[in-house]
């Protein structure tokens, strides 16, 4: 009973009006701090969009840091409390939390292993939980993704380290994009890789530091033998990805209807 | 904690635009007593006109003006000594846009002329002669097919081209090439060869053929742009087939100081004397004996000028040397005793933000092409005549871009870069992941 007293009373004795000040005023600086730095990045991100994933990517680590140097501070250097009652109150705390917050925490958990041990970063095109677009922010406990329908969604973290996610630049600003194109037999199939390879070349999103690969198939389909084009090429910026997959069918087909492959009334003008 | 707070967006929006008005508000002459000059005003300061259908009198390639480049000049020199010592390859002189490539070209005259002296002075007879004939051009326009690239180089011989292709065209105009006397061909402004354009490729590879299967006998020396290389290196890997690239970079601060010294004497801002401890050394910078830059500091009272001039244009020759005029004429009287004090105009950039993704992608094809026509960039980026026509309107209103107007056809008006502007559109341009290094 009077241990209980005692824990209690040392409790109250670390609740002073000077401290929960000095602790208000601690998280009201490292928000102000947090907001500057967001501030500037967004600057950075602004004057020189080239290098914007690695602007995007700063901030979550700067954020986890400062909150943690808040928490330490607090704890260590304004509550400056016995090291028993640090013991049972993070003892208590824990207990009453975890079974309060399974879900979050075990999202924050997620969170914290995603920042340390990326599988994607802010910036990448991902498929996650069956969602396709790119990271637009990595919090504590979820992903917020930008699909191309320009949906927001949020994916709890947990989910990210449940299952298998496919990230289609790991952090590059290019992309690999596939195009596929079906010809009947009868057409010159060199003809036809030359020329989606130079259609592709002309696309002006094409990023032409790296290769564009056009590979010959073919398939059977509906009683009929056919070939298959599939044209590999990396898109200059991955929000452009659905842009220049319309573009390369543009010019392909353009290519391939002025090269006679398709049957004439497959290619009538009404 | 999200810090993304509407508020705290809606006050950083409106602190923007206390800081910075907008800028089509202002006139140039507000600009001016601020100490800054808009990219508007930069460009129309470059004679406007129509698409010339005669040639202009006076010659492309001068050797007025011309400084420095140093040690591309006796890379030049061995090159072509290679070549007259039966080692002939094909050489690529690379610079950025406006960095003087064309006057390192009409300066090759005077290299022909040192290897003449220097080949009479110590006679060497296994070499080939100097070729009496040689040849400077730039192509106006890309080949989209392999007879138009064959009948472009056979203009360089002056020889009659096939009229049709077929498969011995190539191998007959090489023969035709190799029956030629020796010459010497400089293609300037190699990029304007290029183009993201049908046919072009199987163009580019067969001019490429017939210059490496006749680079022994005649010497070719090409002039390209530097993002247009790059291309043209990941693209058809052209640097594994052109042994010697020459490299030419904007100019430094004591060669940019050289050239606006000589611009302050034309106008008659100070004495030609000044511009004897220039010349020498620039004699003694031959002889690779400098003359400190003390002693210039000393003899030049515009010294803090052209520091600035170089810092702001960025060893832009054409640029420095806009904004040198401008600042003189429009921050104080001409007649004004305290010119040099007068601080150089800084340049306001602003409107390039303004730039959508789709103008800056624009802004590249034209830049690496050095100039599209209307109907080249509606085919480049698959869109009609009358669009490409309102976008590159929009782009030459802002005076990212000059139009020359043809009389005939809307389709046919020309867009280039603003020369004066080529390294800030380009540095813009790479920020922004439209140009890659």
């Amino acid at each position: 009973m009077d241990d209980s007293r005692k824990a209690l009373q040392a409790l109250l004795d670390v609740i002073s009006f000077d401290r929960i000040l000095s602790i208000l005023l601690l998280c009201l600086t490292a928000w102000v701090f947090l907001f500057l730095v967001q501030f500037c990045l967004n600057q950075l991100n602004h004057k020189l969009p080239k290098y914007r994933l690695i602007w995007n990517r700063t901030y979550p680590f700067v954020r986890l840091f400062v909150w943690l140097c808040v928490i330490i501070y607090s704890i260590v250097g304004i509550i400056d409390p016995h090291e028993n009652l640090i013991l049972a109150v993070v003892g208590s705390i824990s207990i009453v939390v975890g079974l309060a917050t399974q879900e979050p925490a075990k999202n924050m958990i997620a969170g914290f292993i995603i920042m340390l041990n990326p599988p994607y970063r802010v910036g990448d095109m991902v498929t996650l939980a069956g969602h396709y677009g790119e990271v637009t922010k990595l919090e504590w406990s979820v992903t917020w993704l930008r699909t191309f329908d320009d949906n927001t969604v949020m994916v709890p973290n947990a989910e990210a380290l449940k299952t298998a996610v496919s990230n289609a630049n790991s952090g590059a600003l290019d992309e690999m994009v596939v195009v596929k194109f079906t010809l009947p037999m009868r057409v010159d199939h060199n003809k036809a890789i030359a020329l989606a390879r130079e259609a592709t070349q002309c696309s002006p999103y094409t990023f032409l530091n790296k290769p564009i690969i056009v590979n010959l198939g073919n398939e059977y389909e509906l009683g009929e033998f056919l070939q298959t084009i599939t044209v590999k090429a990396y898109v200059m910026d991955v929000r452009l990805e659905k842009k220049f997959i319309s573009d390369i069918n543009i010019r392909v087909l353009s290519a391939f209807k002025n090269a006679h492959f398709y049957d004439a009334q497959q290619t009538i003008q009404h | 904690m999200d810090i993304n707070l509407r508020f705290f967006s809606r006050l950083s929006q409106w602190v923007t635009n206390v800081i910075a008005p907008n800028s089509s508000l202002k006139s140039e002459s507000d600009d001016a007593q601020q100490g800054l000059i808009s990219l508007k005003t930069i460009a129309s300061q470059y004679p406007q006109g129509q698409l010339q259908p005669s040639l202009p009198q006076r010659p492309f390639y001068s050797t007025e003006y011309f400084i420095s480049r140093q040690s591309q000049s006796e890379q030049m020199i061995e090159v072509i000594n290679l070549w007259r010592h039966h080692h002939g390859e094909v050489c690529a002189i690379v610079a950025p846009a406006g960095a003087g490539l064309s006057a390192f070209l009409g300066h090759m005259p005077t290299l022909l002329q040192q290897i003449r002296d220097d080949s009479e002075n110590k006679p060497t007879p296994q070499a080939k002669a100097l070729p009496d004939k040689w040849l400077i051009m730039s192509f106006y326009q890309a080949p989209l097919s392999a007879l138009e690239a064959i009948i472009y180089v056979c203009h360089c011989f002056n020889i009659s081209p096939p009229n049709t292709i077929t498969d011995s065209s190539i191998t007959e105009t090489i023969y035709a090439i190799n029956q030629q006397q020796p010459q010497l061909i400089i293609i300037d402004d190699l990029h304007k060869l290029m183009l993201r354009m049908m046919g072009n490729n199987q163009a580019l590879v067969t001019f490429a053929t017939i210059i490496m299967e006749t680079r022994k006998h005649h010497c070719w020396i090409l002039g390209c742009e530097k993002y247009a290389w790059q291309r043209l290196s990941a693209q058809y890997q052209i640097t594994h087939f052109i042994k010697h690239v020459i490299t030419i970079d904007y100019f430094n601060a004591s060669d940019l100081a050289i050239l606006q010294t000589r611009q302050l004497v034309d106008l008659g801002l100070i004495s030609t004397d000044y511009l004897e401890p220039i010349d020498n050394g620039v004699n003694e910078h031959a002889k690779k004996a400098p003359v400190s830059d003390d002693k210039k500091e000393a003899v030049n009272p515009y010294h803090d000028q052209l520091k600035q001039l170089y810092t702001i244009s960025q060893g832009h020759p054409k640029l420095a040397a806009l904004l040198l005029q401008y600042s003189l004429s429009h921050q104080n009287e001409i007649s004004s005793v305290e010119h040099h004090k007068t601080d150089i105009c800084k340049i306001n950039a602003s409107a390039l933000q303004l730039c959508q993704d789709n103008d800056l992608f624009s802004l590249a094809e034209i830049y690496v092409h050095g100039g599209l026509k209307v109907e080249q960039h509606a085919h480049i980026f698959a869109q009609t005549i009358e669009q490409s026509s309102l976008q590159l309107s929009y782009l030459a209103r802002h005076g990212f871009v000059i139009a020359q107007y043809s009389q005939q056809d809307f389709a046919e008006h020309f867009y280039f870069i603003t020369p004066t502007l080529t390294k800030i559109i380009a540095n813009h341009l790479v920020n922004n992941n439209k140009l890659f290094n």
